[in-house]
């Protein structure tokens, strides 16, 4: 069953929030992939410095050479074996299998060392500055390369109409259809949530899945396994105040060789 | 849906609205229920009414999209007072019937159609009678705020079933089903039905579903919640007890905040900021921008709601007050730092400001000015009107107003100047002696309301009367005027004209209210809670088949 439990995580620890991009942000500066195009059996995806990333099957970080650009530069000679010699010491082709074959915008190139993965049509490498499965030192390096970002597909949540997914950081958080992120709270929120927006249900709505209408106060109100949820109203309102937490879909990594997991590893926000 | 499906529909949906009397001037009409209840009232709900009913019943995102046709204001008089004599022309209909086709849309579509359809049809592409009328019933139980008559469950049902044979979709039948209840007189009519009194002959008294309606509308600007309609059905409300009981606790609720912003927008005129009147020249106020513009009414409400009912202060406090909202667009006008980058911050006028209070808020005295100057006449007018309840008479057609218009005449260099000529004209001086002594108290304001302390490089002078005595600027002016027994008399006839929609005169009864009012502190909870429940409000005659409005005239004509 394809579905995503949703994972509260405290917004203090959430890293990903407070890196506050967006999947659209990081699209546009790195021809960001989506696991929904599948991928190759010996590319994976993991967290890296910079968020998530595809890597190769050790875990390095991929980078892309940006391909239109590096045809300008080349003047006429053949873009695609544009990295050699000083550049390919730093720069290392993602090398493909022989019998290597086109996934979606996942294709093989001639690169300078032979067959070589690209993606949407700019080969593929590594960054041999890169010491460790994890490292983006060669993000934004020669204005060439790009960290060939993972977003994860957009996960099927069962939730209230309204409802809809958003990419941030390095997960996709609930919001209310508008923008504002959907939040709820561990502990009793006291005089602090008296201001706090309640994410209000319809009378005519019924409960969905986790999600239950409490009928205690003036407004029905949306919970979610029994906890009140609300709609951020903070100046960055993909976050929570600061005793809230974010409702999360959290997504597996793409797994090499599979296709991408839809049901978090996470733990759950126990009822 | 497709076109021939969405023609039959419209044609469907006419008729439907057709049935049972249109006219909402219609006074007794027998009903097709089952308790034959006679029709006294029926009142069409405001934009902002169908909105947060839509809101409620269905959650904030169904999106209403669409124009209304707006209710006209009768001369003098509340909003409200006009929507119990609002028509519905045909392209008025035609508005309803496209937003209403919107909101079932969205309704059924498979986006939302798990929220709102509590059982599964046996196949999605045929009708399924018994699926449809039980999620019409529960949702119709909310659109005609009163469970649906076994007939009408049956009508609806059947029009679903229909439906669905022909588009070959089950969602398509309800969304033409939930469209036709949207355009119905039962739901965009507040309708207001009646029953014999116990006990007293003649007597008739609004049922319990009206009651519900009542409330809701009056204290909360929304339709009956679940509270409301299951109290209605336990008969509760025309319990005088438990409606007190039930009108105390919404009044303590934090959303009597939409019923008393519906209720001061009405009082104030609101739908004057969305008029040319409004308007500013843009080469004589550059600051006067869109997002300014938009602010200014907003400003104004935040304020009174934080006053009245966020402080829960003394009425007569809001033409003092120092604490007002600002945005970042504001800022320029008022002359103040303004921290937010987006969004209201709340702000206190220092106790040394110029400013203070309703009167001084640029949203007032930008509305009742001219597009490129200030208007001591028309802001005198609005403050007898809307806040002393005392009319003015409209200017004859014949005034020759060249020597006010002209604010750039150098020998008539300040408002006061003009209108003292202006008024040497006998004709003029008579209505100009009631207004312009209160503008001219404001005439420290320029026409966006921004501080001036010049016009034509002469010094203003803001020293007028009111009452009798001087008073010193807007400051002078807004204590006296606090302290005028004329504005809570306003206040509360006002109120019982909004509970009712109907005008009314002095009387006992709104002098009992006045002093209750007094008694609470001038606390418009309080004042909310005695007009909802006022059983007079609440009784008709069946001589007049009004309700029993505080009218001596009223009171006497009782049906033997």
């Amino acid at each position: 069953m394809n579905w995503h439990h949703l994972v509260l995580a405290a917004t203090a620890s959430l890293t990903l929030l407070m890196m506050g991009t967006s999947a659209d942000a990081q699209g546009l500066r790195s021809a960001a992939a989506t696991a929904d195009d599948g991928h190759p059996a010996d590319i994976s995806s993991g967290k890296t410095d910079s968020g998530l990333a595809y890597t190769d099957s050790r875990g390095m970080t991929l980078y892309s050479m940006n391909l239109r650009y590096v045809s300008y530069v080349a003047q006429g000679g053949d873009a695609l074996k544009y990295c050699s010699g000083e550049c390919a010491k730093s720069w290392i082709a993602a090398k493909a299998p022989a019998d290597a074959k086109p996934i979606g915008p996942w294709k093989v190139v001639d690169g300078t060392e032979g067959p070589q993965w690209s993606y949407k049509g700019d080969p593929l490498f590594t960054y041999a500055g890169d010491s460790a499965p994890g490292s983006t030192g060669g993000k934004d390096r020669d204005n060439l390369f790009n960290l060939l970002t993972y977003i994860p597909p957009v996960p099927r949540v069962t939730a209230p109409a309204p409802v809809k997914t958003v990419f941030v950081g390095e997960a996709y958080i609930l919001e209310d259809g508008q923008g504002h992120a959907l939040f709820t709270i561990d502990e009793s929120c006291g005089a602090d949530c008296r201001n706090w927006i309640p994410f209000a249900a319809g009378m005519a709505s019924r409960s969905i899945g986790d999600w239950k209408i409490s009928r205690e106060g003036d407004r029905l109100q949306w919970e979610y396994r029994g906890r009140l949820v609300y709609v951020s109203q903070e100046e960055q309102p993909t976050r929570a105040p600061s005793k809230g937490t974010v409702l999360v879909a959290v997504p597996a990594l793409a797994q090499a060789g599979k296709p991408p997991e839809r049901v978090a590893a996470l733990p759950s926000l126990s009822p | 849906m497709n076109k021939p499906l969405r023609n039959a529909f419209a044609m469907v949906t006419l008729l439907l609205a057709l049935i049972g009397g249109e006219s909402a001037s219609a006074r007794v009409v027998q009903t097709g229920h089952a308790s034959a209840a006679q029709i006294v009232g029926m009142r069409r709900l405001t934009e902002a009414q169908y909105r947060n009913t839509i809101a409620d019943i269905f959650g904030s995102g169904i999106k209403v999209a669409g124009r209304f046709e707006p209710i006209v204001r009768p001369a003098q008089h509340l909003l409200s007072t006009g929507a119990t004599a609002a028509a519905l022309s045909p392209v008025g209909f035609e508005q309803f019937d496209g937003v209403a086709r919107g909101v079932a849309e969205q309704v059924f579509d498979e986006a939302h159609r798990a929220t709102f359809v509590d059982c599964t049809p046996h196949d999605a592409a045929k009708s399924d009678d018994k699926c449809a009328l039980m999620t019409l019933a529960t949702i119709g139980r909310y659109v005609f705020r009163r469970p649906l008559t076994a007939q009408e469950q049956r009508v609806y049902a059947r029009m679903a079933d229909d439906a669905a044979s022909k588009a070959g979709s089950f969602y398509s039948g309800l969304e033409l089903s939930l469209a036709a209840m949207l355009v119905s007189p039962n739901f965009l009519f507040v309708t207001e039905t009646v029953e014999p009194v116990p006990g007293h002959p003649g007597m008739m008294r609004l049922d319990n579903y009206s009651r519900a309606s009542h409330l809701s509308f009056l204290l909360w600007d929304t339709t009956p919640d679940d509270t409301l309609l299951m109290a209605a059905a336990n008969g509760e409300l025309t319990d005088q007890a438990k409606l007190e009981a039930i009108a105390a606790k919404m009044v303590a609720s934090p959303r009597l905040e939409d019923g008393v912003r519906a209720f001061f927008a009405d009082m104030l005129v609101y739908e004057k900021f969305e008029a040319d009147d409004y308007a500013k020249d843009p080469l004589i106020y550059p600051r006067f921008n869109a997002d300014v513009a938009a602010a200014l009414p907003e400003q104004l409400l935040r304020t009174i709601v934080d006053e009245l009912v966020v402080r829960d202060n003394d009425y007569r406090d809001l033409f003092t007050t120092r604490h007002t909202f600002m945005t970042r667009a504001l800022g320029p006008l008022y002359d103040v730092p303004v921290r937010a980058e987006k969004g209201w911050e709340p702000f206190d006028f220092p106790a040394d400001s110029d400013r203070g209070g309703l009167l001084s808020q640029a949203a007032f005295l930008a509305l009742y000015s001219h597009p490129g100057r200030s208007s001591a006449t028309q802001r005198g007018r609005a403050v007898r009107e809307l806040l002393l309840c005392q009319p003015v008479p409209d200017p004859p057609g014949n005034v020759d107003f060249k020597l006010v218009v002209d604010a750039t005449n150098k020998a008539l260099p300040t408002a006061r100047d003009r209108l003292a000529a202006h008024i040497a004209n006998p004709v003029c001086a008579g209505c100009h002696r009631v207004t312009d002594p209160i503008g001219l108290a404001l005439e420290n304001f320029d026409g966006i309301g921004a501080f001036r302390a010049t016009e034509n490089d002469s010094p203003i002078d803001p020293i007028s009367t009111f009452g009798g005595k001087s008073v010193a600027g807007e400051a002078g002016l807004s204590k006296s005027l606090a302290a005028d027994p004329g504005v809570t008399q306003c206040v509360v006839k006002r109120a019982i004209e909004y509970a009712t929609g109907q005008p009314t005169q002095n009387s006992a009864t709104m002098a009992a209210l006045d002093q209750k009012f007094e008694a609470s502190g001038y606390r418009i909870r309080a004042l909310f809670q005695q007009v909802a429940t006022l059983p007079n409000t609440l009784e008709v005659t069946r001589a007049s088949n009004q309700r029993n409005l505080p009218q001596s005239a009223m009171l006497t004509a009782h049906d033997p």
